[in-house]
């Protein structure tokens, strides 16, 4: 008994496995939007005649639309290629790409683009004449076209062959797959991205060499993918491409997309790859009753894969097709189907398209006055989202390719302009100086917006969206960001989602409100620091040698003269410089003035207060600078204004008697070295580090403290006279002023002395500018191969900041030996 | 023991054998998955318009005089009806793979184009032909009713052998097209126009008695006993008669008469 119950269990398990058996994968339900695609219009391809399956693709980079068909009558036939632009309604007249010789209804061509590159157009057409599969390739989106070539030949009847070439993300070709039927089975072939070096014919599926149906179906998509869907004993199959393999082992295992059972049949299908790789598959079902005569009933589908041989299938349409159900894909991810709907034996096509977003525009239904049949479809994005559909439209005595554009209302829901309301007037691109920025956005056409999601500098979904007003009111978060992008994204009020599009505007942030709303560097400093003196003073050359002009160096917050060199540098101002003004200390106009590139000039020294004449010591004043977006910020700097006086009163104080200067020992070198023993200087206004002109400086300590002496002065003059080599140099060539020579003969080099405490050494040159006393007519500098050992007197003289030198002149002696050591430079010798 | 086994394996398999059956001839059903509602329904179609049944002929119609000889008569009405005679011969005027073949059946006592043979049945604009009689036959009226739902030309041929005869083709009035009423000698496939008038075709629905006379070098065609088209042509001497018309469906055509002129 138990045994019995066993077996009954069994059975049950069984029965109900057999309930359960596979089957195809249930999607949710899509919802249908209240969007309708409206027609533009249709239009027959010109010279158009008697076709049959002919073929659109998309060139989604250029918004061109690729067709082709075989053309002609009796035998005479042309392989017709057309292209036109998107948004068109009609086609211009065709290329011929080559004869095609046999029935225009059995020859068949396609047309293809390369996903990543799709300025490469491919085509394949047959002459049914020489059983010859014929392959051209573009490389400029159709406009020439290279030699044709035969990638396949031979067979008993060839049919309707199909192309795709994959491509992949750098931009570099894949191989070209032919795919065609002969006539029981499908085969393919694959050759180079040139058409050449094809393989032969291959069975598409081993399995079923025979009862094939209609037409295989090729698709391309983003890094080499590539699919054929095609028909077999009235079961859906799809063969994927393997992109880890090459040549005929990548078209992987076949796999059943929609098989046939004892009820249904399915028939005509097509392949679409979508931006993300998503691979899709339309067909027709049809009721076995037609066979036994009952009524003439199917549907639509489509399936989209999840996996490998998984397939989540959709119903679209209870009302099947008249032939092909076209499905394509654009650069958004929509999904396009264009099909013949076989209702009632009416002559009706259908359009509708899947939005990224899985919802679906309502359909599309019209009428032909003529016998329709075998939809084909593409789709592109530009001014609107397109839909181009094609079929066989039939009048006694011929048939022509007769082509649908389609475009949706309320889809694409972009912003058509985006404005901005607080730009400076006249600016391009617009330019803000508000905190925040302000504007209009004004819809696409056709497109009623429920919700604006505005972004600045970033597409970011997550960002919130607000309801549909058509302004916007962003504050600027980062002020110093020069360039900065308004990002729209809306949602249409019959849309549950954001159209995937963003639209951007571009502007200039050059906030007021900054934390430093003018991006410049303004500096003032000694006018001798580089000799930069015109129109004001002449230049002095060679640097330094002028007794009476001091050092060329110097502090760069003293002047010796009524000047100051100013340059002011743009570091990344959003609009650039445009003007400055010099102020006085109590911010009214000194001097103005206007900046192109940077600005670098000699000015006078402002007074120290207005109406008043600049006299010696500290002034403080203003710099104002603006910028082109019209903001400005003002730079306080000081100058210490300490000329000579006219008693030298000016001048630094170099006590003698409490200054001791030695030289190095080393008599075999000609750079020596001074050694500062002790030095004694003061001066009237100048104190190292009190000087330097930084922005808010303020100044504690003026009249500088005298307290330190190794702070009185900015460094020493030097200057070197040869004496020649007797022993009794000294005495023969007394201290100058001698013999009719001054200190105007010698040629003065200033030498800063950073840290004047004892022990520290300045270093310089004997033979720089040294005055040949032993010259019959002394002149400065030696010749060049001339020996000149023997004894040197060194003249040191003290500087203040502002360029100054002592009345004081502290002199020693030293000798420079035979064999002495020249400064030289050895350079690598590099041999080629 | 040992047969108590024995006699348990028996009953698995012969269980096992029972379940197979009962898996196997169970009606197959279609997946919740596949019956999911559609995204897009739409309502059946409603029933096609019973077809009307075919007026009287007006007494001195082509082919119906009773002086003339018949040289072939159907009414379709063998097998009640729904059986083809066989002395009619199917044929597409061009190559076509066996799916696309067309397709005529006998219903409802007149023969009707019926789209393609293929598994799917679908409509296809082949030329084809329903033709009878000798390769000897020359001079004669063929004459037949036709009545179109859904197709897009009717007519007539004489004189067939292969691919060659002479048409006489009426286009339904909503193609845009014309002329809509043509007579034309086919030789190998290519079309030659004899002679055409732009004046209307057909309307749908409806049906139109028409004929066809070649004698000797004359061709002539009516259209419910006026003569529409007449023409000269002694390319062609002999052939068969037949009916003409695209492998679109629904055209169909009853009482056809062959008779001397």
């Amino acid at each position: 008994m138990l045994r019995i119950f066993n077996f009954v269990l069994i059975f049950m398990l069984l029965v109900s496995a057999n309930v359960a058996l596979p089957s195809p994968l249930a999607r949710a339900q899509p919802v249908i939007t209240s969007v309708d695609p409206e027609l533009v219009g249709t239009s027959d391809l010109p010279r158009s005649r008697n076709t049959k399956y002919g073929e659109l693709a998309a060139s989604w980079n250029t918004n061109t639309v690729h067709a082709i068909a075989v053309n002609g009558d009796n035998r005479r036939n042309d392989t017709f290629y057309w292209r036109k632009q998107d948004s068109s309604l009609t086609f211009p007249d065709p290329v011929d790409l080559g004869d095609a010789g046999g029935q225009t209804d059995y020859t068949g061509a396609d047309v293809a683009t390369a996903w990543h590159n799709q300025n490469v157009v491919v085509a394949v057409w047959l002459d049914q004449d020489t059983d010859r599969i014929y392959f051209r390739r573009s490389d400029n989106g159709g406009q020439t076209w290279g030699s044709p070539r035969i990638v396949h030949q031979g067979g008993g009847f060839p049919v309707t062959p199909k192309v795709g070439i994959r491509s992949f993300s750098d931009g570099q070709l894949g191989e070209v797959v032919v795919t065609w039927r002969d006539p029981e089975a499908f085969y393919f072939t694959i050759c180079n991205a040139q058409g050449e070096g094809c393989i032969g014919r291959q069975y598409l599926d081993g399995d079923n060499r025979e009862k094939a149906y209609g037409q295989a179906a090729i698709a391309v998509g983003p890094n080499g993918a590539l699919g054929i869907a095609y028909v077999t004993s009235a079961t859906v199959y799809a063969r994927i491409w393997d992109a880890t393999r090459t040549g005929a082992a990548a078209l992987a295992t076949r796999e059943t997309v929609a098989a046939q059972n004892s009820l249904d049949r399915y028939f005509d299908t097509t392949m679409a790859i979508d931006p993300k790789g998503a691979i899709f598959v339309a067909y027709r079902r049809l009721d076995r009753k037609l066979e036994t005569g009952g009524a003439d009933q199917g549907n639509i589908f489509f399936s989209e894969r999840k996996g490998s041989n998984s397939w989540a299938r959709s119903r679209i349409s209870n009302i099947q097709s008249r032939g092909t159900v076209a499905i394509a894909t654009d650069q958004s991810g929509s999904l396009h189907f264009f099909w013949v709907s076989a209702k009632d034996r009416a002559n009706e096509y259908v359009y509708t398209k899947r939005l990224p977003d899985g919802n679906f525009t309502n359909l599309f239904t019209g009428s032909s006055p003529v016998f329709i049949a075998n939809g084909m479809v593409a789709g592109t994005v530009s001014d609107w989202a397109y839909g181009h559909g094609a079929l066989e439209a039939f009048v006694p005595g011929g048939q022509v390719m007769r082509y649908y554009l389609f475009r949706t209302l309320g889809d694409n829901c972009v912003a058509q302009t985006i404005t901005i309301g607080n730009a400076l007037p006249g600016t391009n691109p617009p330019v803000v100086r508000d905190p925040t920025v302000v504007g209009t956005i004004s819809p696409s056409a056709g497109c009623t917006p429920a919700e604006q999601r505005v972004v600045l500098n970033a597409q970011d979904t997550s960002q919130p969206a607000t309801s549909w007003t058509g302004v916007y009111n962003i504050p600027i978060a980062d002020l110093e960001q020069c360039v900065q992008t308004i990002n729209v994204q809306l949602r249409a009020n019959n849309r549950s989602q954001f159209d995937s599009q963003w639209r951007s505007l571009t502007f200039i942030a050059d906030p007021s409100a900054a934390g430093t709303p003018v991006d410049s560097a303004v500096e003032v400093m000694n006018p001798k620091m580089f000799g930069l003196i015109p129109p004001v003073f002449s230049p002095i050359a060679p640097a330094g040698d002028l007794f009476s002009e001091g050092a060329s160096t110097g502090d760069p917050g003293y002047t010796r003269v009524s000047q100051m060199f100013m340059r002011i540098a743009d570091i990344g101002d959003c609009t650039g410089l445009s003007a400055y003004n010099v102020l006085y200390n109590n911010d009214t106009l000194f001097h103005n003035g206007t900046i192109t590139g940077t600005f670098a000039s000699n000015l006078p020294l402002p007074p120290q207060a207005p109406s008043t004449a600049l006299v010696s010591g500290e002034t403080l004043f203003k710099v104002q600078v603006f910028d082109r977006a019209g903001n400005s910020f003002t730079f306080p700097r000081r100058m210490v204004y300490d000329p000579p006086g006219d008693s030298g009163e000016g001048r630094p104080v170099m006590n003698l008697s409490s200054t001791s200067l030695t030289t190095d020992t080393n008599t075999l070198t000609i750079l020596r070295e001074l050694i500062i023993n002790t030095i004694v200087v003061t001066d009237n206004l100048y104190r190292r580090g009190e000087s330097v002109p930084l922005r808010g400086y303020n100044n504690l300590q003026t009249p500088p403290n005298t307290s330190d002496p190794t702070k009185q002065f900015w460094g020493l003059w030097i200057a070197v006279e040869y004496l020649g080599k007797g022993a009794n140099a000294e005495s023969q060539y007394p201290q100058l002023p001698n013999g009719g020579l001054t200190f105007q003969n010698l040629r003065w080099q200033p030498v800063e002395v950073p840290n004047a405490t004892a022990g520290a050494r300045v270093r310089f040159n004997l033979f720089d500018g040294v005055l040949d006393r032993t010259a019959s007519s002394p002149t400065n500098g030696f010749g060049p191969d001339l020996t000149k050992d023997g004894t040197y007197r060194v003249y040191v003289k003290a500087l203040d900041g502002a360029g100054n030198a002592s009345d004081a002149t502290y002199v020693t002696t030293l000798r420079l030996d035979p064999g002495y050591e020249v400064v030289t430079i050895r350079l690598p010798i590099i041999s080629r | 023991m040992k047969s108590q086994r024995l006699s348990l394996i028996l009953a698995g398999v012969l269980s096992a054998a029972l379940i197979a059956l009962l898996v196997l001839s169970a009606p197959q059903q279609r997946s919740i998955a596949e019956e999911q509602a559609p995204i897009f329904y739409q309502p059946p179609p409603p029933p096609t318009p019973t077809v009307a049944p075919l007026p009287s002929p007006p007494a001195g119609l082509a082919g119906t005089q009773e002086g003339n000889t018949i040289l072939f008569a159907d009414s379709f009405d063998i097998g009640g009806g729904n059986q083809l005679n066989p002395a009619w011969e199917i044929v597409d005027v061009a190559f076509v793979l066996p799916e696309d073949r067309a397709a005529w059946v006998v219903r409802d006592g007149r023969l009707t184009q019926n789209g393609t043979a293929g598994p799917t049945g679908d409509p296809r604009p082949n030329e084809t032909l329903a033709v009878t009689g000798e390769d000897d036959w020359t001079d004669y009226t063929i004459s037949a009713w036709f009545y179109d739902q859904f197709n897009a030309a009717a007519g007539l041929v004489a004189r067939r052998q292969g691919s060659s005869f002479y048409r006489f083709m009426i286009i339904a009035n909503d193609y845009p097209i014309a002329p809509r009423v043509i007579l034309e000698r086919v030789v190998d496939g290519e079309a030659t126009v004899l002679a055409s008038r732009d004046i209307a075709g057909y309307d749908r629905m409806r049906w139109y008695r028409i004929s066809m006379t070649v004698n000797g070098s004359r061709i002539s065609a009516t259209i419910d006993g006026a003569t529409v088209l007449e023409a000269t042509d002694s390319t062609l001497a002999s052939g068969q008669a037949g009916l003409f018309t695209y492998a679109l469906g629904g055209m169909l055509f009853d009482d056809v008469r062959i008779t001397t002129p």
